[in-house]
């Protein structure tokens, strides 16, 4: 067989029956060998499309993602992705065509320096130059990408190898061994949650990455700690625990913030202390002692020194700790009652839209009147800006993998495209791509996508006309000096969706919101809801930059 | 600023060195110098690099020690920039 052959040969032995991509002159031997195999390659309309759509269905199923592109631009045009995919611990395979091995090095045509480009923004790069080699690159490359703390890996294979002939040597596949805790970390975490009047959890992605949502939950439960949760673990907490107060930072909830600021002891479980979360890194939980449980040793110290570090599997050292807590488990009834007051006292307030005849459509309630309305399996994918903390604040999700956002990154235009992979790995389940107009423009094309394969997505489009966020801290940090921030001249959403076949429809008054949501979600077909927002509506609360999280605005 | 002297093993790949440099580059430290030997059959690469930066050197060598292709990391010793230049 050659190259391409067997390239798609490890692929499927990885368990890939699913590949998004765009093809090209130097990936040309690998789309013939598509042809031929079992493995199903989804055309998107841009490699950005491609590479964000394989973390939707790699985020969404816990599987790799996979995306092919070309030489030159097709790998440009997956840099983006893949930056994403490193950032959010996503376990994300690219391969992409290289020109012959003979004029690499000559600036041929679509040529590029792959490895050069991309070695910042993935965990890791290859270039083959030996046929003999390809197999045992793509089995490391499968194995890096989803061992320890997951990223993107791409594999750069000149055509000429594509094209080469080579005998397949099955090959042992690695097993990801995270590392357990030693005894020591975990008696020095019992013994601070032990001294701890006003312990707090506090959850980060991952906990969802290594598997430990129900380790974590059992953990908060049985010890009755509070807890709060970044971005991306969202959906990690228990939504249903009285005591966890919601997302924390910038755009955190009231509750969250002040009782992470009050607490003495923080116990950060799979999240790295970034600043959206952390405000004025010195003025962060300044009370607290630390414990930092985490996989990536790299994390632990980075930002806020811990007292405490417990590095290894979260699905060992939780259970180990909450043994070791056993026969004295935590006495913080005050402190969870404090808690649970202040997330009944400063919860979110809603309007009922269907009694607001005159007014215009608050988001917020809408998002949470969608939360309540959709299926409990429900994925949710946002663009970034203004609609995705909305999202974050005012809807719940039971899983994290129910709720697909580019968190660290913060890339406008993963939204749409992630939503496809995330509805291919899923196909039974509703998927729901809550954007907002500024980052629908960036990948709109995907439409084409959607248009192709039938898929019964739905898109919540919310639009201000603007870029909202950016206009928010104009308002807020620049005088009201708006600066490119106008997007009035945007199209007519429900005609350019009806160009792909999408059906759509505009909404502008509250009456009409829940109607429209149920419209949207009984669509059996893709659908597109635009929704006309009042450029005025900003996100609340907001903690000022370089400011504690206490001293957050509230609107 | 604090100087270091970090004693490198890695794999004999050709982007060890250009991702060792990033890494020094990008989690704020500098280059004084660097001497790179490969060791017999090609297969490894024993590098020294001595770099200077105000941030702890522990953040370097935690970031290092991530690279796929960097086998052992050490930081031999550790001491004040201005006292080495003296």
């Amino acid at each position: 067989m050659n190259g391409s052959k067997l390239t798609l040969e490890v692929l499927t032995r990885h368990g890939v029956d699913t590949v998004f991509g765009y093809p090209g002159g130097a990936i040309m031997p690998l789309y013939d060998a598509l042809v031929d195999s079992e493995v199903k390659h989804y055309l998107c309309r841009h490699e950005q499309g491609a590479a964000f759509s394989a973390l939707g269905y790699s985020k969404a199923s816990g599987k790799v993602g996979v995306c092919f592109a070309t030489s030159g631009p097709g790998v440009t045009n997956l840099i983006t992705g893949l930056a994403d995919a490193t950032a959010d611990s996503v376990p994300v395979v690219a391969i992409t065509g290289q020109v012959t091995s003979h004029l690499m090095g000559t600036d041929a045509f679509q040529e590029i320096d792959v490895l050069g480009l991309s070695l910042a923004v993935t965990k890791h790069a290859f270039q083959v130059t030996d046929v003999e080699e390809l197999e045992s690159t793509l089995h490391k490359a499968f194995e890096i990408a989803s061992s320890g703390r997951p990223g993107a890996v791409i594999v750069d294979i000149p055509k000429d190898i594509q094209l080469a002939q080579v005998t397949s040597k099955p090959m042992l596949v690695g097993t990801n061994d995270l590392g357990k805790a030693n005894d020591e970390s975990i008696q020095g975490a019992v013994s601070l949650l032990h001294q701890a009047k006003k312990p707090m959890l506090y959850v980060g992605g991952g906990v969802s990455l290594g598997n430990a949502v129900s380790e974590l939950r059992m953990f908060a439960n049985k010890t009755g700690m509070p807890s709060v949760s970044t971005l991306k673990g969202l959906g990690a907490a228990d939504p249903n625990d009285s005591a966890y107060l919601g997302m924390i930072g910038m755009h955190g909830t009231k509750a969250s913030n002040l009782a992470v600021q009050e607490c003495d002891l923080l116990m950060a479980v799979g999240a790295r202390f970034d600043d959206r979360v952390t405000g004025k890194l010195a003025e962060f939980a300044p009370h607290a002692k630390v414990i930092h449980l985490d996989v990536d040793k790299a994390e632990v110290n980075k930002l806020r020194s811990a007292d405490v570090t417990v590095l290894g599997d979260f699905k060992h050292s939780l259970p180990k700790l909450l043994n070791a807590l056993d026969s004295n488990l935590l006495d913080i009834e005050a402190w969870r009652n404090h808690c649970q007051e202040m997330s009944r006292d400063f919860g979110f307030k809603y309007l009922d839209n269907r009694d607001n005849s005159t007014g215009d459509i608050d988001p917020t309630s809408m998002l949470n009147q969608l939360s309540q309305m959709m299926p409990s399996d429900a994925v949710v994918t946002t663009d970034v800006g203004q609609h995705q903390m909305w999202v974050a604040q005012h809807m719940s999700f039971g899983e994290p993998k129910n709720l697909l956002t580019s968190g660290a990154l913060g890339t406008m235009g993963f939204g749409l495209p992630a939503a496809i992979g995330a509805q291919l790995s899923r196909p039974n389940d509703c998927v729901i791509a809550v954007s907002g107009d500024g980052s629908f423009m960036m990948n709109v094309q995907e439409m084409g996508t959607i248009k192709r394969f039938g898929l019964p997505l739905k898109i919540l489009l919310i639009d201000n006309t603007k870029l909202g966020m950016v206009r928010q801290w104009q308002s807020l940090f620049f005088d009201q000096r708006f600066s490119e921030t106008d997007l009035s001249d945007n199209p007519d959403f429900v005609r350019l969706a009806s160009a792909f076949d999408i059906e759509a429809e505009t909404i502008t008054e509250p009456k009409q919101v829940a109607g429209a949501l149920e419209k949207m979600l009984n669509s059996k077909k893709a659908y597109l809801l635009h929704v006309r927002i009042n450029e005025d509506q900003n996100v609340w609360p907001l903690v000022p930059p370089n400011t504690a999280n206490q001293a957050m605005l509230e609107g | 600023m604090q100087q270091h002297l970090i004693k490198i093993k890695a794999n004999n790949q050709p982007t060890t060195l250009e991702q060792l440099l990033r890494v020094v580059r990008f989690r704020g430290f500098k280059v004084d110098r660097i001497s790179m030997n490969i060791l017999p059959q090609d297969q490894a690469l024993d590098i020294q690099v001595s770099v200077k930066s105000k941030r702890p050197i522990h953040l370097l060598e935690n970031q290092l020690m991530k690279l796929v292709d960097i086998n052992q990391v050490y930081v031999e010793q550790a001491q004040a920039a201005r006292a080495h230049i003296s």
